[in-house]
């Protein structure tokens, strides 16, 4: 169960994509696909380690689709949602 | 000077040690450009020696401090030897690939001599071929340092590169952590039976490849690893593709063993990184570890390389390899290499796999435009059989990368043939 809201998922995914490229977080846009920010395969599976340690959701079993991956907008909205 | 070396430094020096032990060629690659136009000979003599000579570094050598922390020992600026550029005139450019293979299968002249510049004019094609030692450069950090020169040319000046680097004789108990975190992953690896194909550790010649997508094939790639591995999943999904194209031919060579092991090497830098700490080495590795009887089910494979590869993460192994490094330093080569090879019970890998973006900014070299670029890496034999990829201006290259003997030339256009197919799939 994820208590903080999209806003503040939103920012906490910021500042981890600017930790994993190594870049300023005035380059980070939220609504922009995640390949045009330089995430590759490997920079993904980082931030997807993230997401698993630091908001408890287990990847495989939270019903979450490749949509949800899209952007950082996309990713804190649907770990936002309450989970059953 | 002095810049002290890393852990994956000592590593690369290793496999540089063991290179030069088996064949008297260390652990050598070329970087090549393809342009469109021709070249001035003379103008890119003139401004490589003027560039070079401002990079002392490049006539180093490895050396060991008073606190046994092996460094690499500067000289000064007076003491730097000619850069050596090779140029070679053809009537048409059929031979212009070979002639730059034939630089690589070369040991350098001396032992502070780590780069040699060969331009090939071949008909209207010009390509220039940096052959350099992996020991000063890695494969991300050679297409900077073209890039650092053809900023030079163009400005004068030569941007801020950082030598800094510490010798981190501290933190002592983290490196153990990792040194143990390593060795248990080793240990599981070398109980796992690897296929490897028959090496002739006697073998000099290492011969090449190259497999060029154009953009259409490379967008059509792209599309399909999003289909079949998924979003930004084009790495697994390329390594998949390159386990099933050998898994052929090592299944019809009746090779034991009941998996594939691959290392492959990753550098998680971003570009800019790249350009301030162009020299030495910076990459890490993933190990993968494929059941043999499964490489033909290409889901299988995808699922199961992006499950490794989401474990390597979360345990933090490439760190580890990295901080583990750090504890060889104090070995001698010799004894590394029997370290290395006693852990791997001298099965390191099946075959060697990298995935590299482009690190070549400019869009031009000197005043013509850069068509392309592919790499040939001579692969450390064992495996004696790589493949590796590199991306340049919407362009996916692949070079197969193998020792003379190792391969059969049925055996190498039929891998050619296959990795060629990726890019036409249906």
């Amino acid at each position: 169960m994820v208590d903080l809201s999209a806003k503040q998922i939103e920012e906490k995914l910021i500042r981890q994509v600017t930790l994993i490229l190594s870049v300023d977080a005035i380059n980070i846009k939220p609504e922009a696909p995640l390949h045009t920010l330089g995430v590759d395969s490997l920079s993904f599976v980082e931030l997807l380690v993230f997401i698993e340690k630091e908001f408890k959701i287990k990847l495989i079993e939270s019903g979450m689709t490749w949509d949800d991956f899209r952007t950082i907008h996309s990713l804190a909205q649907c770990i936002a949602k309450p989970r059953a | 000077m002095k810049r002290y070396l890393t852990g994956i430094d000592w590593v690369i020096n290793s496999i540089d040690y063991l290179g030069k032990s088996q064949s008297g060629i260390g652990n050598v690659s070329e970087v090549i450009i393809e342009l469109q136009g021709q070249l001035d000979d003379k103008i890119l003599q003139d401004a490589l020696r003027r560039f070079l000579q401002k990079l002392p570094l490049i006539n180093g050598l490895p050396s060991r401090d008073l606190n046994l922390c092996p460094y690499w020992k500067v000289f000064p600026q007076e003491k730097m030897l000619s850069p050596r550029i090779n140029t070679t005139h053809l009537e048409d450019n059929t031979d212009s690939y070979l002639s730059l293979v034939t630089q690589v299968n070369e040991p350098f002249k001396n032992k502070r001599e780590h780069l040699v510049f060969n331009l090939v004019r071949a008909g209207k094609r010009n390509l220039l071929g940096l052959t350099f030692d992996h020991r000063l450069l890695d494969a991300r950090g050679a297409e900077a340092f073209l890039d650092l020169f053809q900023r030079y040319y163009q400005a004068g000046i030569i941007p801020q590169v950082s030598l800094l680097e510490p010798s981190r004789l501290n933190h002592w108990l983290e490196k153990f952590m990792a040194g143990r975190q390593v060795n248990r992953f080793f240990l599981g690896l070398s109980k796992s039976s690897p296929r490897i194909l028959p090496s002739y550790p006697g073998s000099r010649i290492c011969k090449f490849k190259i497999i060029s997508f154009d953009v259409r094939q490379t967008n059509h790639i792209i599309e399909i690893a999003h289909e079949q591995a998924g979003y930004l999943m084009l790495m697994p999904f390329i390594l998949a593709k390159t386990i099933q194209v050998l898994h052929h031919v090592f299944k019809a060579k009746n090779i034991p063993g009941l998996t594939y092991l691959v290392p492959v090497s990753i550098d998680t830098r971003t570009q800019e990184r790249v350009h301030k700490e162009l020299f030495f080495n910076h990459m890490s590795f993933f190990f993968f570890r494929i059941n043999a009887d499964k490489a033909g089910e290409f889901k299988f494979l995808v699922a199961d390389i992006k499950e490794q590869m989401y474990e390597q993460v979360k345990t933090g192994l490439s760190e580890a390899v990295k901080n583990a490094s750090f504890l060889l330093r104090i070995a001698p080569l010799p004894l590394v290499n029997f370290f290395l090879r006693l852990m791997l019970k001298k099965q390191f890998a099946s075959f060697s796999f990298s995935f590299v973006d482009s690190d070549y900014n400019s869009q031009k070299f000197m005043e013509e435009e850069v068509q392309n670029i592919w790499h040939l890496p001579r692969v450390p034999n064992p495996p004696g059989v790589g493949i590796f990829f590199n991306q340049f201006k919407g362009r996916i290259n692949a070079t197969l990368s193998y020792f003379e003997g190792v391969l059969s030339d049925n055996e190498v256009s039929q891998i050619v043939a296959d990795i060629d197919t990726i890019g036409n799939e249906g």
